[in-house]
């Protein structure tokens, strides 16, 4: 069984020795400091991060997505013919994305988030696994002023990002984890997102994972289960019915992440809860290709509520193995 | 407040104003218990007073109070309602975090909340001032809900709430009152219990009632959102260099419509003529008498400067349309 994260960790808590990166990034806009300064303290805060997910008892940890502007442009707006644009909401969570504005042909040149995986390598103990939004997903969100229709947009991002994630492999991650949420909420694209899937992993070396969210997996768990990912991480939160539906699914050898806490509300499930959904999980996937985890990223929730989702977590995984 | 001489295209802001320099500083100090509040209260009307002479000074024709005395949209009434908590900070987009409610008990409103700040704003101004509240299905999405089992009964009892407050505006004398559902589009499969809250809100209330929706998945809930029961509905446009008017060749527009044509997320200040460009794109799906010309969203990320600019060239811009129309 393997406890790990899906990527975010608040940035910034309720005291202000918590809040020097919104500091810094503030300070850039005024044009008090330089883009460098920023920098080492999104290092820093990056480095805390990854220790607080190590402190709570994560096997496997993420950088917590702390330099991502936000959760679908961080890769995107950096490759070429990709620009920054306005705001949208992302999903239900009250939270807003800058729009990717595709006005030419996307393609890549040289890694763009690579030198990211390759600090959290270095600054942590334990196994790093590096996020990445898929295709799909970032397609979903783009305004497209070049391609007219999704199908091309997306297969362009999809080899686009296959270079970026072999770029990514090579620093030594563990895992690679591919966030494709939007699938959820359409899935008659299957067809096309199947295909830009298989783009996106073509000769990719190395552990690679998809992870839904903020969606019913139901209808779809069998179809992201014969995808080229090692392991699927679902939420179930969001689809409680996951884990009856994976009861009649072979698995096929996948490994199924499972979670147990609420990455979108501060209500702190009991210690009993978590035990009983983890050995419940443990019914249905055998514990060597078990993983547990929060239903989203962390940052949906204020930072101390958070940290104790992963300790509560963590505890309920400890009791289950007994 | 509409007079018989009303001119088209009137010109309006969605809510909030950027807080004076004074008014962050004392602000923060009253978080920190260093404020006397009357003192607070004092320079929260203060600045007020300076929201309203700059509307006035600029031309607008419907205005806001500015927001002088609230925090978050979300925030500030959930300290006014029983039930509520407020968490630690949670992000927002890019560098902008908030204190996300908690919905820990039953909700309740033992007290009118904006009413009398609405009066002492609609003092200071023969034009009207717009009452402002965040509306039953954005208060329960943008919260945590712990106490209701499900978000259908929280937004319920949040409509309810709001109501009374909506019911207690009228009474004073407000007749253009804004129920922003931002939230709106959030889960397209909850338009239905938006629309329910809404009619809970609005019921027996003669004044006019408008809502602002924005940054959405618009192609969801159009036209499903028209069904909201009530009068105006206020738009981000310039957000998306107008491409939401394609929504409108298909279904016809057919409430009033706040039409938004300057991007509050940018430095950038509009020109003239990029705005009467907009106006005129709006006007070949939304009559003239039916358009409210604003900007996209609150201006409180703005500041003061940028967001005088922002509202003059708005106002420069109705100008020229209004003569060109009257002229035809």
């Amino acid at each position: 069984m393997i406890l790990t994260g899906l990527g975010s960790f608040p940035r910034v808590g309720d005291t202000t020795e918590l809040q020097v990166l919104r500091r810094a990034i503030h300070r850039l806009d005024r044009n008090e400091i330089e883009r460098d300064d920023l920098l080492v303290v999104a290092d820093d805060v990056t480095g805390q991060a990854i220790q607080e997910q190590v402190r709570a008892g994560l096997d496997w940890v993420t950088d917590g997505c702390i330099r991502w502007e936000d959760m679908v442009s961080h890769v995107a707006n950096k490759l070429p013919n990709v620009h920054r644009g306005g705001l949208l909401r992302y999903f239900d969570s009250n939270t807003y994305v800058r729009q990717p504005v595709v006005t030419g042909a996307i393609g890549w040149e040289q890694p763009v988030v690579a030198a990211e995986a390759a600090f959290a390598v270095a600054e942590s103990p334990k196994p790093v696994k590096a996020v990445v939004t898929g295709p799909y997903t970032v397609a979903k969100y783009c305004n497209d002023q070049h391609y007219g229709s999704l199908e091309p947009l997306v297969m362009d991002l999809a080899a686009a990002l296959n270079s970026e994630i072999k770029a990514i492999m090579a620093t030594g991650v563990s895992c690679v984890q591919i966030d494709e949420p939007s699938i959820l909420q359409e899935p008659g694209d299957w067809a096309l997102f199947a295909r830009a899937t298989a783009r996106l992993m073509d000769g990719v070396p190395g552990t690679t994972a998809l992870a839904t969210y903020f969606g019913d997996a139901v209808p779809l768990v069998a179809h992201l289960l014969s995808l080229p990912f090692h392991i699927v991480y679902f939420d179930c939160s969001y689809a409680p019915l996951v884990l009856d539906t994976l009861r009649g699914t072979d698995l096929g050898g996948t490994h199924i992440g499972i979670s147990v806490v609420d990455a979108r509300n501060t209500k702190l499930e009991s210690l009993e809860d978590v035990r009983g959904n983890i050995e419940m999980a443990q019914d249905i996937v055998p514990s060597h290709s078990l993983h547990i985890t929060p239903s989203a990223g962390l940052e949906f929730l204020p930072r101390k509520r958070a940290i104790e989702k992963l300790e509560r977590m963590v505890a309920g995984a400890t009791v289950a193995a007994k | 407040m509409a007079t018989q001489a009303k001119p088209i295209l009137q010109t309006t802001s969605v809510g909030s104003f950027p807080k004076p320099d004074y008014l962050s500083k004392a602000r923060t100090k009253h978080r920190r218990g260093l404020m006397d509040p009357d003192e607070m209260t004092a320079l929260e009307q203060q600045a007020t007073r300076e929201m309203i002479q700059m509307q006035e000074d600029l031309g607008i024709d419907v205005l806001v109070d500015g927001e002088m005395y609230r925090g978050d949209m979300a925030e500030y009434f959930a300290e006014h309602m029983r039930g509520f908590e407020i968490s630690g900070l949670v992000r927002s987009y890019g560098n902008r975090y908030y204190h996300k409610p908690i919905v820990s008990g039953a909700i309740e409103r033992p007290n009118a909340i904006t009413v009398e700040w609405w009066k002492y704003a609609q003092s200071l101004t023969k034009k009207p001032v717009k009452g402002m509240l965040t509306g039953p299905y954005t208060m329960m999405d943008w919260s945590f809900v712990e106490y209701y089992p499900n978000r259908r009964e929280c937004t319920l009892a949040l409509a309810r709430a709001i109501h009374d407050e909506v019911a207690d505006l009228e009474k004073a004398g407000c007749t253009f009152i804004q129920v922003d559902e931002p939230a709106l589009s959030a889960r397209t499969d909850e338009v239905e219990l938006a629309i329910e809250a809404m009619g809970i809100v609005t019921q027996g209330i003669s004044a006019t009632v408008a809502t602002h929706i924005c940054y959405g998945t618009f192609d969801k809930i159009y036209p499903r959102m028209l069904d909201l029961p009530l009068d105006h509905i206020d738009l981000e446009f310039a957000n998306s260099n107008f491409r939401l008017l394609e929504h409108f060749e298909k279904h016809p527009f057919t409430k009033e419509v706040g039409y938004g044509v300057v991007d509050i997320h940018t430095h950038r200040i509009e020109s003239v003529e990029e705005i009467v460009a907009g106006i005129k794109k709006g006007l070949e799906y939304i009559p003239a008498d039916k358009m409210y010309v604003d900007p996209d969203c609150g201006l409180k990320t703005r500041t003061w400067e940028e967001s005088k600019a922002k509202l003059a060239n708005i106002v420069a811009a109705v100008e020229i349309v209004r003569a060109e129309l009257n002229a035809n």
